[in-house]
């Protein structure tokens, strides 16, 4: 049942956000519009007459591609290097609207919740941001970790294991990865609301609690995100399916499928704005029953004075 | 009487017939295809522990030369293994195509000791052999031997010889060796070399063609006939060279197997307990396929594969002319044998589940099987014509791909993403950082600057597409039928299949590309220039058109002149070689009411102008519109339109926008 409320909760909270939603995908668009539009006109200037071309318009062209890089590729590289940068400098980004989106989520008391996110956003940034490399950092020590233990399993099993078996100990291997990056994820989001519930500046205590929470809640908080994960799993199935369907080799479709592609990003941020909905409500439910006791004590208290 | 004497005399007439089928082979072919400079004899025992081969063999080899021969020199290429200091291991690093040897435990490590070798009835040589570097100068490189003989063979004279020899097997890395309890035995016995006399490739005198094994190269033997007794534990399936003579079961748990093969340059086998075989036919040729449990369901993607192959070369270049062919499929760990060629046996090579979309088993099948022609039967010198095997098989199957899984995705097609293997071999020439780093004629170990692939492989394919473009496919089909029949089971080198070339092209298209063909050898065999057509620009410019009485088409007319009237257009088209390679081209020109002018041009000047006067304005042009020069490293730039077009720049800035808006998200995700 608390996953379930907690579940629903959080897809209230995150619809009620969808102007703060619309916000993120707004900046998060206008981000990568900025440099799309630099290689869009790079290319229209430099090849718009190019008529071989046109060919990849209605199907991709393995020759044509692979010449256009061989040949210009030093004209479109600086782009996608750049690429890069953004989505390593977009990371900031995320920094600073995860602060917001909590705050928001917490702002019941102040009266503009846009104020309340940005208020948040700029409070909690540097918190966030410490938070975030520490958490950085432990994923890539999981991550090392894990390589090192599964690459020398693998190399002792290659000889004599057949091949289906190191694909299994391979699948293995993904999914204890996947299962310890979720892990470490839940712990960073908890330690988040943490942060913000006790307007505390302790990051290695948030995380130290949030660890703790995460443990003892354990078979709560996975659940929950697991079946939070739903959702942006099916959007790119559902996106995929759209982009075998109607495909981009007509000027209509391409536009149609532009549409669907921001809905996608928007709704991929829903989906993010949700999970943290969804956490935050449960973490506010563990307060309230954890205060509850206290609370009787203290009416019982009153009353007997 | 008769009766009692057949009585008695049954027991003995059996075990003698016994006894002949142990000991005699059947002939495969009742008259020999080729020369049969060769022939061994060989009995190994497989000690599957200790990754040992002992061997016994007996060779006959014959002087078809004009020399009295003084020396006799063999490969040992199994010593190409023996350590670090080999020319094999420090021209590839211990490494092939990125598979590394491993070298910690001296089990992993291969070698072939020659422990005795004499003359049949005659005098011990053993004391006579040393190694020889005929290719570099490291002394610590044992692949090649020279044996002194105790007198001069004199011409069409045969020498017998007897040679007991140790091989151990290295781990598999490369080509050779053993994965476990996987063995694919291949140059693993004392191969005599070729003795080139004039008249042989570009002898101009006699002597021995025996090179040391090198990273990039291995083949070039005479053609020999092969009697080999195998014995391996009676539980392991065997695969060899050849047909299936017989099968003992021995008393100590082993089994010999007993191949025959005629008129083939090499001879490999392999063993495993492991492998499930599938049968197959075509035609009169046996197809066996040897195929690890885990491949299984993969069967018929290499019988269908082997079959394509054989319909093609026999359709488009000549008969296969052996009974049987093998296809052995080595597990992952004994990968480095896989993609291998010896005459009919071949390694492929797959991965457990590997989708139906993702050609990779049948290209690889494909492309081993046609090395049965270029450098089976063609029986070119890898070492110093790569080309001749690599690149022509590649060309070939190119082809035989296009035809059986479709041009533009014969390679990959997968979830939407399709390409060809041609188009994938071209990368291969085209996408290097430096398409000039060498000419395609060189020898295999003097690409020290890389290239060798991209060379030997990649640019041969699509430099004999490029000629199959020039002088069409009709003729490009003769060309390599008349070159098989007339080169096979002999060793031809370019010089005889560019003699081919320019025969049959000037009896087909009589002197439309001049004398000969040499010029397009010349360029793209022997110089490494690269190929680029651009077109440079389209104008169409408004002018007057002239007035007064003008005579058009058999009728006179006056014309006044008029401002805004009789206004025609004078359009170019501009196209520049960027490229150091001359070839002619073609160059198709559209216009606004539709016309087309398919125009030519030699490819001679730096800058060429197609110009034209009429009412009509140029809307597009585009320089080889049929694709026939695929040498071309750069056709982004044989196009151009009068007016610019931007939806395909929208789709990709769409598309850039979205995936960039996704890795943005993905970033995100880590916090």
């Amino acid at each position: 049942m608390k996953i379930l409320n907690a579940y629903i909760e959080g897809f209230k909270k995150a619809f009620v956000s969808k102007k703060i939603v619309t916000v993120i995908y707004g900046i998060t668009f206008l981000l990568a519009a900025v440099l799309v539009a630099t290689f869009k006109s790079t290319l229209t200037n430099n090849f718009g007459n190019r008529s071989e071309l046109y060919k990849l318009f209605r199907d991709f062209d393995f020759t044509i591609y692979s010449d256009f890089i061989n040949n210009h590729g030093d004209i479109v590289r600086p782009i996608m290097n750049q690429m890069i940068w953004f989505g390593a400098f977009y990371f900031f980004f995320t920094v600073f609207f995860a602060g917001g989106v909590l705050k928001y989520f917490d702002g019941s008391a102040i009266k503009s919740r846009v104020q309340a996110f940005f208020a948040g956003s700029a409070k909690f940034f540097f918190r966030f941001l410490r938070l975030g490399l520490y958490v950085l950092v432990i994923q890539m020590i999981i991550f090392g970790v894990v390589v090192f233990i599964f690459s020398k399993i693998i190399s002792n099993a290659a000889d004599n294991t057949p091949e289906p078996g190191l694909f299994t100990i391979l699948a293995i291997w993904g999914t204890i990865h996947l299962l310890l990056f979720i892990f470490v994820s839940i712990v960073s989001d908890y330690a988040k609301i943490i942060l913000v519930k006790e307007d505390s500046k302790k990051v290695w205590s948030a995380l130290k609690s949030g660890l703790i929470f995460t443990f003892k809640k354990f078979f709560v908080v996975y659940p929950l995100y697991v079946l939070l994960l739903i959702v942006p799993v099916a959007l790119v199935i559902i996106y995929f399916g759209f982009d075998t369907v109607i495909g981009m080799n007509s000027m209509f479709t391409v536009l149609v499928m532009a549409v669907i592609q921001q809905l996608f990003i928007w709704a991929r941020w829903f989906s993010k704005v949700w999970i943290l909905g969804s956490q935050f409500e449960l973490f506010s439910n563990h307060l309230i029953e954890k205060m509850k006791p206290i609370l009787t004590q203290e009416i019982l208290l009153n009353e007997n004075l | 009487m008769k009766a009692h004497i057949k009585k008695m005399f049954a027991p003995i007439l059996f075990l003698i017939l016994i006894w002949q089928s142990l000991n005699y082979s059947q002939i495969i072919f009742t008259k020999p295809l080729s020369p049969r400079i060769a022939a061994y004899d060989i009995s190994v025992k497989l000690d599957v522990d200790k990754k040992i081969i002992d061997g016994k063999e007996t060779l006959r080899w014959k002087n078809t030369s004009p020399d009295m021969i003084n020396e006799l020199q063999f490969h040992l290429y199994l010593n190409a293994f023996k350590n670090s200091n080999s020319t094999f291991m420090k021209e590839s690093g211990g490494q092939l195509r990125g598979i590394k040897a491993d070298k910690n435990e001296e089990i992993f490590w291969g070698y072939i000791d020659v422990l005795s070798m004499k003359r049949i009835n005659g005098a011990n040589l053993t004391n006579k052999i040393k190694f020889i570097q005929p290719d570099d100068d490291n002394n610590d490189d044992q692949t090649v031997i020279a044996v002194a003989l105790d007198k001069p063979l004199k011409p069409n004279e045969e020498i017998q010889l007897e040679i007991n020899f140790k091989s151990k097997l290295p781990k598999i890395f490369a080509r050779t060796g053993y994965a476990g309890n996987y063995f694919l035995v291949g140059q693993w016995f004392p191969k005599i070399g070729v003795y080139e006399y004039p008249g042989i490739r570009y002898a101009e005198k006699g002597g021995w063609n025996c090179h040391q094994f090198h990273a990039n190269s291995e083949f070039y033997a005479d053609f020999a006939v092969f009697d080999v007794n195998i014995t391996v534990p009676s539980s392991f399936i065997v695969g060899a060279v050849g047909v299936l003579q017989s099968k003992l079961n021995n008393s100590d748990g082993t089994a010999t197997h007993h191949y025959r093969a005629e008129d083939v340059v090499d001879f490999a086998w392999t063993a495993s307990p492991k492998f499930q075989v599938v049968y197959d036919q075509w035609q009169n040729v046996k197809i066996k396929v040897m195929l690890q449990p885990e491949h299984f369901a993969q069967a018929e993607r290499h019988i269908k594969a082997v079959k394509y192959a054989l319909d093609y070369f026999d359709k488009y270049v000549g008969k296969y002319p052996y009974t049987t062919i093998t296809v052995v499929d080595p597990p992952l760990n004994g990968f480095g044998s896989g993609g291998m060629e010896y005459p009919s046996f071949i390694t492929a090579g797959t991965l457990w589940g590997l989708p139906e979309g993702i050609k990779m088993l049948e290209m690889v099948t494909i492309h081993e099987f046609g090395h049965n022609y270029f450098m089976g039967l063609l029986a070119s010198n890898e070492f110093e014509e790569a080309f001749l095997d690599e690149g022509f098989n590649q060309y070939f199957e190119t082809r035989i791909m296009n035809y059986a899984y479709g041009e533009k995705s014969s390679m990959i097609d997968y979830f939407g993403f399709k390409t060809g293997d041609f188009e994938f071999t071209r990368q291969g020439y085209t996408g290097i950082r430096n398409p000039k780093v060498a000419e395609i004629f060189r020898k295999s170990w003097e690409f020290t600057a890389g290239g060798y692939g991209s060379m030997s492989y990649n640019k041969t394919a699509v430099m004999m597409k490029t000629l199959e473009g020039l002088v069409g496919i009709e003729t490009m089909n003769e060309i390599m039928k008349t070159y098989f029949e007339r080169w096979k089971f002999k060793h031809p080198c370019v010089k005889d299949f560019t003699a081919i070339v320019n025969e049959v092209v000037i009896k087909n298209h009589g002197r439309k590309f001049g004398d000969n063909m040499n010029w397009y050898f010349d360029q793209t065999l022997y110089g490494s220039d690269v190929c680029d057509y651009k077109l440079a620009s389209i104008s169409n410019q408004e002018i007057m058109g002239a007035f007064g009485i003008i005579d058009k088409e058999g009728k006179r007319e006056f014309l006044k002149e008029e401002k805004g009237k009789n206004i025609i257009s004078k359009s170019e088209v501009v196209i520049h070689r960027l490229g150091e390679v001359k070839l002619p081209v073609e160059v198709l020109i559209h216009f606004d009411d539709g016309k087309e002018i398919l125009e030519k041009w030699d490819g001679q000047t730096r800058t060429y102008e197609f110009k034209y006067e009429g009412k009509s304005k140029i809307v597009w042009a585009k320089i080889d519109p049929n694709n026939k020069i695929p040498l071309d490293i750069n056709i982004v730039n044989n196009s151009l339109t009068a007016k610019p077009e931007s939806g395909i720049f929208i789709k990709y800035a769409t598309k850039v926008l979205f995936w960039l808006e996704n890795t943005m998200l993905t970033f995100s995700m880590l916090f």
